[in-house]
């Protein structure tokens, strides 16, 4: 049987000379000339040219080609350059072939004979598999603009910020009854000393009560509980804790924190204590305060009612309230779940006046339990201080990492410690130093601390001495440690594990989320429609918080664009129903989670809006049962038999 | 006793006899056999010789059913003498489609198999060295042996044939429908194709083993294994390879715990079986927690997960040697 082949018309681009110093085109039409498609060829100075497409447009229109096969450069160059070409002239743009005769031909091969050869056989090859192309054509589908941002932390606040600036709806999904993530609650942020509370105000009072907070939703006490659908199509599950406070008629004068006969540990400041009702530090945004039904008398079936009884707003306290469950439908998610410090001592350490550096911050912020006083737990200041950086990191026990935030954050506390209690005997112990930048470099020309270096971190012990309490390392050394401080690795925040968990994002060696690519594409999760901005990408600081907060909203914005819908790559892979026997085998390798199991049809199914055509199912499917549409089994083989013949 | 009937062969060439016995296994349906065709050549059954064959003229046998591998001269003479007295000539069972168990020795020279079988296998004694010969002369005259072939091709590569029929053996079902197929005079499907066997998924279709989207924490050997009755064989951590194997078998071994072993080949008829093979394990091993390992503790964990598939070759190409992609060793490369 002889197959027909299609009128096929060949390109032969000199790449200005750049090809053809190289291959040469006339022999490798005469040594083509005989295949059985009786290709038509053109040679042509610089294919890509806008004067030389208008001629291209108007041949291949002439010799009426069916299908178009171009020698030239990489598809990644000008490949979408010649599907144009092809759609100009009438013809179907995936009856292309682009054969990369640069690159891999003209610019790797010495032997200018040999090129030729090589591009000869590439092309023939190229002729077998152009032929069994079939016509694929883009689809498009309408997309939601609407944004979800996970997180109310610095990153979060800034994309959701950035992303209603652009106009677009976005909804703030926080599961604290605050907004401002960590930093909003250090008194001071390294390296230039700058009050948190202060830089972070204005951020939370725009999205709160700016010009743009109309386009934002802010579910505070929230948290996603699962995710439907696909890039431009999410559907949300969000549970709503409720805070017992209607939030439209509550002025924020905090008279129920003041009345409340009950007490709780403050976890916020992990340190003092807290109403049943109110906010955990003064200045929590927003300003409305929040009942913790394990510690409220009420709750406990107490007849107290005091905080109602002296609220002067008529029914701002609502005990009725119930948890409440939202279906959001969104277009992209920008995760920003964050970081959080595990405190860790090292092995049998015990003591008082032993704390990690996030207790410490809270200690000596002025909104703190203490009101900024620096003092042991007995009340009293402490005469010295041990700053124990890499607690735990650089450590193949604990974490192997180093946060790379930390070193900073110790300079800063040595330095605000110093300034709070005078002749403060202040030491940093360090396995490593990093302090990148030119303010941090200042920060430490500036340190007055004693720097001792230590190896083991369960080596450290505490001993009790003539002249007080000394820390010990394993090497030797003795400081003195009234107050002993440890800065933990930064670690992926439990908020960060559980979206991981719902979305099955990948995530690196510490839990943090995996990115598209580390360097060009960090703000991206490999998954579709969802970005990444701030620590749960790693650790990071307040500056990165911002700058990735603004990158994952552009990338929003430019993904979704109203009016623009959403186009969909013809290149995806499908499967054949006659041939999936069910093996699921593709749905645990799909890297996009596009693979779905429809359980009536008893087959895998490819959802072509996720599928981003990289063919792992198809070369992974054990029954052949998926084919990738532009890059079929039989046109692989076909174009490696033209190659090999 | 000459008769109207179509005419009827079975052969054996390298074989273990299997396929016979399942022929044997219609149980009464042999009488249907008898009732349609002239069953008139089958070395395990009947007493008709090679010169009875010989003297039969040419395309007179409507069905031949070729079971056995090709792995000598004779094996191979009595393929074209079938072939040239036969219209249809089917590549029956596994060793006739693909090369079978006997085509793993395609991995080794001539010369590496004769001295392991002869000079090297365990209770072995050669001390004389003593190699068969095609031709030996002893006092009474000339002895004869057939050739060694230097490997074992499929069928379909040394002769022309209709249909195959796969399995390690086709079951008795299926030779009696193809039987009755044949018989009926119905139209035939495209030749080149497998007959009999109409099932276009994997073995994993007709099992009723149930899948629970688990991944096994390690591959075992079944030998190490007492699988859960009716659980997924694989995500228990059985090498099984129904998934990466044509069914229409009825998934006769999963059903009684056993892993399936390739018989009916891969279902991309141009594809290669072992690769398939694989690619069905390539989610059975649940990967560990340890996200961002380095690529030293990759390529170990890797290492560690295949070297619990004991014979790799044998495992994923117990079948299909003569016919698949990594083919044999090149022996000029060897040497």
């Amino acid at each position: 049987m002889t197959m027909r082949y299609p009128r096929t018309a060949v390109i032969l681009c000199a790449c200005s000379g750049i090809i053809s110093e190289k291959i040469d085109w006339t022999r490798v039409e005469t040594l083509l000339a005989d295949h059985p498609s009786r290709p038509l060829f053109r040679q042509d100075q610089l294919a890509c040219g806008s004067d030389e497409l208008d001629g291209l447009c108007r041949w291949l229109q002439e010799v009426k080609a069916e299908r178009v096969v171009v020698a030239a450069c990489s598809p990644r160059e000008h490949q979408a350059t010649f599907r144009g070409l092809l759609s100009r002239a009438g013809i179907n743009p995936w009856f292309l072939q682009l054969v990369n005769v640069r690159e891999q031909g003209a610019w790797v091969t010495e032997d200018a004979a040999a090129a030729t050869l090589k591009a000869t056989r590439l092309i023939r090859g190229a002729l077998e598999r152009v032929n069994r192309h079939r016509p694929l054509a883009a689809r498009s589908i309408p997309v939601h603009t609407r944004v979800a941002v996970v997180g109310a932390g610095p990153a979060g606040m800034q994309a959701a910020l950035t992303l209603a600036r652009a106009g677009r709806e976005v909804v703030l999904i926080e599961k604290e009854p605050m907004i401002g993530g960590l930093p909003v609650r250090y008194d001071e942020l390294f390296p230039n000393l700058e009050c948190g509370p202060c830089l972070l105000e204005p951020v939370m009072g725009e999205l709160l009560h700016g010009p743009e907070s109309e386009q934002v939703t802010l579910l505070t006490l929230s948290e996603v509980t699962a995710v439907k659908g696909s890039f431009g199509n999410w559907i949300l599950s969000v549970r709503q804790k409720p805070r017992f406070v209607d939030v439209e008629a509550c002025i924020g004068c905090m008279i129920c924190q003041e009345v409340c006969p009950e007490r709780r540990q403050n976890g916020w400041n992990r340190a003092g204590e807290l109403a049943a009702i109110g906010v955990p530090f003064a200045g929590a945004l927003p300003n409305l305060p929040h009942l913790d039904t394990a510690s409220c008398r009420k709750f406990r079936g107490e007849p107290c009612e005091i905080c109602s009884a002296e609220c002067p707003v008529e029914g701002a306290l609502d005990f009725e309230a119930q948890e409440r469950e939202l279906e959001l439908e969104v277009g992209a998610i920008v995760l920003a779940t964050g970081a959080e410090e595990r405190p860790t001592l090292p092995a049998g350490f015990a003591g008082r006046d032993l704390m990690s550096a996030y207790s410490f911050e809270r200690l000596i912020a002025t909104n703190g339990a203490t009101g900024g006083d620096l003092v042991k737990a007995d009340g009293s200041a402490p005469v010295s201080l041990v700053l124990v950086q890499c607690a735990g990191s650089l450590d193949a026990g604990h974490t192997p990492y180093c946060s790379g935030v930390c070193c900073r954050e110790a300079l800063k506390l040595a330095h605000l410690a110093a300034a709070k209690v005078e002749g403060l005997t202040v030491t940093r112990l360090i396995k490593e130093q990093s302090v990148p930048g030119l303010e941090a470099g200042r920060q430490l020309h500036n340190d007055h601390a004693a720097v001792v270096r230590y190896g083991r971190f369960d080596a450290l012990s505490l001993e009790e001495g003539p002249a007080g309490r000394v820390l010990k390392t394993g090497e030797g050394t003795e400081v003195p440690a009234d107050m002993v401080v440890f800065l933990n690795p930064v670690l992926p925040g439990a908020g960060t594990a559980q979206v991981a968990e719902l979305l099955e994002l990948p995530r690196d060696g510490a839990g943090f989320l995996g990115q598209l690519h580390t360097l060009a594409e960090s703000c991206a999760a490999p998954l579709r429609g969802v970005y990444l901005a701030g620590s749960c990408r790693g650790p990071g600081d307040v500056r990165e918080a911002f700058a990735t907060g603004t990158a994952a909203a552009g990338l929003a914005l430019s993904a979704l664009v109203p009016g623009r819908d959403l186009v969909i790559e013809p290149e995806v892979a499908t499967v054949r129903p006659e041939a999936c026997a069910g093996c699921r085998t593709c749905l645990k390798l799909c890297p996009y989670r596009a693979i779905e199991w429809d359980d009536a049809a008893r087959m895998a199914r490819v959802n072509d809006l996720l599928c981003r055509g990289c063919g792992t199912c198809v070369a992974g499917c054990p029954s052949a049962a998926i084919d990738g549409l532009g890059f079929t089994r039989d046109m692989l083989r076909a174009e490696i038999k033209g190659v090999l013949s | 006793m000459a008769t109207d009937k179509p005419k009827l062969a079975m052969y054996w060439a390298a074989a273990c006899g299997g396929c016979e016995i399942s022929l044997a296994n219609m149980h009464e349906a042999i009488l249907e056999l008898d009732r349609d065709f002239d069953f008139v050549f089958c070395p395990c059954f009947l007493d008709t010789k090679k010169k009875d064959l010989e003297a039969m003229p040419d395309g007179s046998i409507r069905l031949t059913l070729f079971n056995g591998s090709l792995r000598t001269e004779e094996n191979l003479e009595m393929a074209r003498l079938l072939r040239k007295k036969s219209q249809l000539l089917v590549a029956f069972g596994s060793c006739a489609v693909s090369g079978g168990v006997p085509a793993l020795a395609n991995q080794r020279s001539r010369d590496e198999l004769l001295s392991r079988v002869y000079l090297e296998a365990p209770g072995t004694v050669n001390p004389d060295r003593l190699f068969p010969r095609v031709l030996s002369q002893v006092p009474e005259g000339e002895l004869t042996l057939p050739e060694f072939l230097d490997r074992i091709p499929s069928l379909k590569d040394a002769v022309p044939v209709e249909y195959l029929m796969p399995g390690c053996p086709p079951e008795p079902e299926r030779i009696l429908a193809v039987l009755r197929l044949v018989a009926s005079g119905e139209a035939l499907p495209d030749p080149g194709t497998v007959l009999g066997c109409s099932a276009t998924r994997a073995v994993c279709d007709e099992c009723t083993r149930e899948k629970r989207d688990q991944a096994a924490p390690a591959l075992v050997r079944s030998s190490e294994a007492l699988p859960e009755p009716g659980w997924c064989l694989v995500e228990q951590g059985v090498p099984c390879l129904g998934m990466a194997t044509k069914g229409g078998c009825g998934a006769l071994c999963p059903a009684v715990q056993m892993p399936c072993s390739g018989c009916y080949g891969p279902l991309d008829p141009d594809g290669d079986a072992g690769g398939a093979g694989i690619a069905a394990l390539s989610g059975a091993v649940a990967a560990p927690v340890d996200h961002g390992a380095g690529e030293a503790q990759l390529v170990a964990r890797s290492r560690a997960t295949v070297a619990a598939v004991a014979d790799p070759l044998g495992t994923f190409y117990r079948y299909t040697l003569s016919d698949c992609l990594i083919g044999e060793r090149d022996q000029e490369v060897v040497k």
